[in-house]
């Protein structure tokens, strides 16, 4: 039997799984503080790209939401911008008592649950639909 | 002989900083970004193609539509763009995923028309005989919606955050 073409949106959404929401927004998220770093700096895109030994080409790639980063890759970023970019939970917690600005009831799986309330909220599509009901358009 | 070719707002992905946009040929079922969707489904890129949706809606919802962020116009020349382009004129840009590669055009941060595209498989996509052939139809759409945008047959909205057009309008392609 063909498939319903004009369907295809819907199928493809009903597929799609909380961690792929999870990846673009953290991804996109990176991607906005680094942008945010480089214009704090005052430096152009090719000299980013200089400074990480890449192409302006591998650079954008990098930073367009869609890639995989790796962790060294990260790294990088926050070794030549001289500034994190991603930061956990614990660490800001750290940070806090060292200040004195943390409140005391807080536990870190509160903090991290405060931290990550924009990625664990409901997406405005629902993803959580199974493949298999997808399957049946 | 021309192939015409109307423009479908694409319902399910309006967002409050991007209304997406794509173009339908004559007799062709669906329009091209659904056509690309289809092809898509078929190949084993799920993973990727989650997260190619949920992109254009984080970009749509949250972000708008930065071109030298978020877009691409590398190697996306072909023989269509022989002659120098006058200046001002659009490009074509391209949403990498991986090896897939969606041919698009930013017309400016809240307006953007998704064509079709397809898996990358030379280093040169302009040789690739997956994606070669919608570079030269997106950079041929590009134009035309360009000529449209200046004969005002597509027009503004009081803040160019959308456009308007007669649901009738079609071009030659």
């Amino acid at each position: 039997m063909s498939k319903d073409k004009a369907a295809v949106v819907e199928r493809l959404k009903a597929n799609i799984l909380p961690e792929n929401y999870i990846f673009v927004r953290k991804n996109l998220a990176i991607s906005e503080q680094v942008e945010a770093l480089r214009n704090e700096k005052g430096w152009s895109q090719k000299e980013l790209a200089q400074k990480l030994g890449k192409t302006e080409s591998e650079v954008s790639r990098l930073l367009s939401g869609l890639h995989n980063l790796t962790l060294k890759s990260i790294a990088k970023l926050e070794a030549e911008l001289g500034s994190d970019i991603i930061t956990t939970p614990l660490e800001i917690r750290k940070k806090q008592e060292a200040a004195g600005t943390f409140p005391s009831k807080a536990s870190v799986s509160e903090l991290a649950e405060e931290l990550t309330e924009e990625y664990a909220e409901e997406p405005k599509t629902d993803y959580k639909k199974t493949g298999k009901e997808s399957k049946t358009n | 002989m021309n192939t015409f070719v109307q423009i479908e707002r694409l319902t399910d992905f309006q967002y409050q900083k991007v209304k997406y946009f794509s173009v339908r040929f004559e007799n062709n079922e669906v329009n091209e970004f659904f056509d690309f969707l289809n092809r898509m489904e078929d190949e084993e890129v799920a993973e990727d193609l989650s997260n190619l949706l949920v992109w254009i809606e984080e970009i749509g919802a949250n972000y708008g539509a930065i071109k030298n962020r978020f877009f691409r116009n590398e190697s996306i020349t072909t023989d269509v763009q022989a002659l120098p382009p006058p200046r001002k004129q659009m490009e074509t840009v391209e949403i990498l995923v991986e090896n897939i590669r969606l041919y698009c055009l930013v017309v400016n941060e809240h307006v953007v028309f998704l064509f079709n595209g397809g898996i990358k498989t030379t280093d040169d996509a302009k040789d690739c005989p997956n994606v070669g052939p919608y570079i030269k139809q997106a950079n041929q759409l590009v134009r035309k919606i360009d000529e449209l945008l200046k004969t005002k047959e597509i027009s503004w909205n009081e803040y160019q955050t959308d456009i308007e057009f007669n649901k009738d309008l079609e071009f030659g392609l």
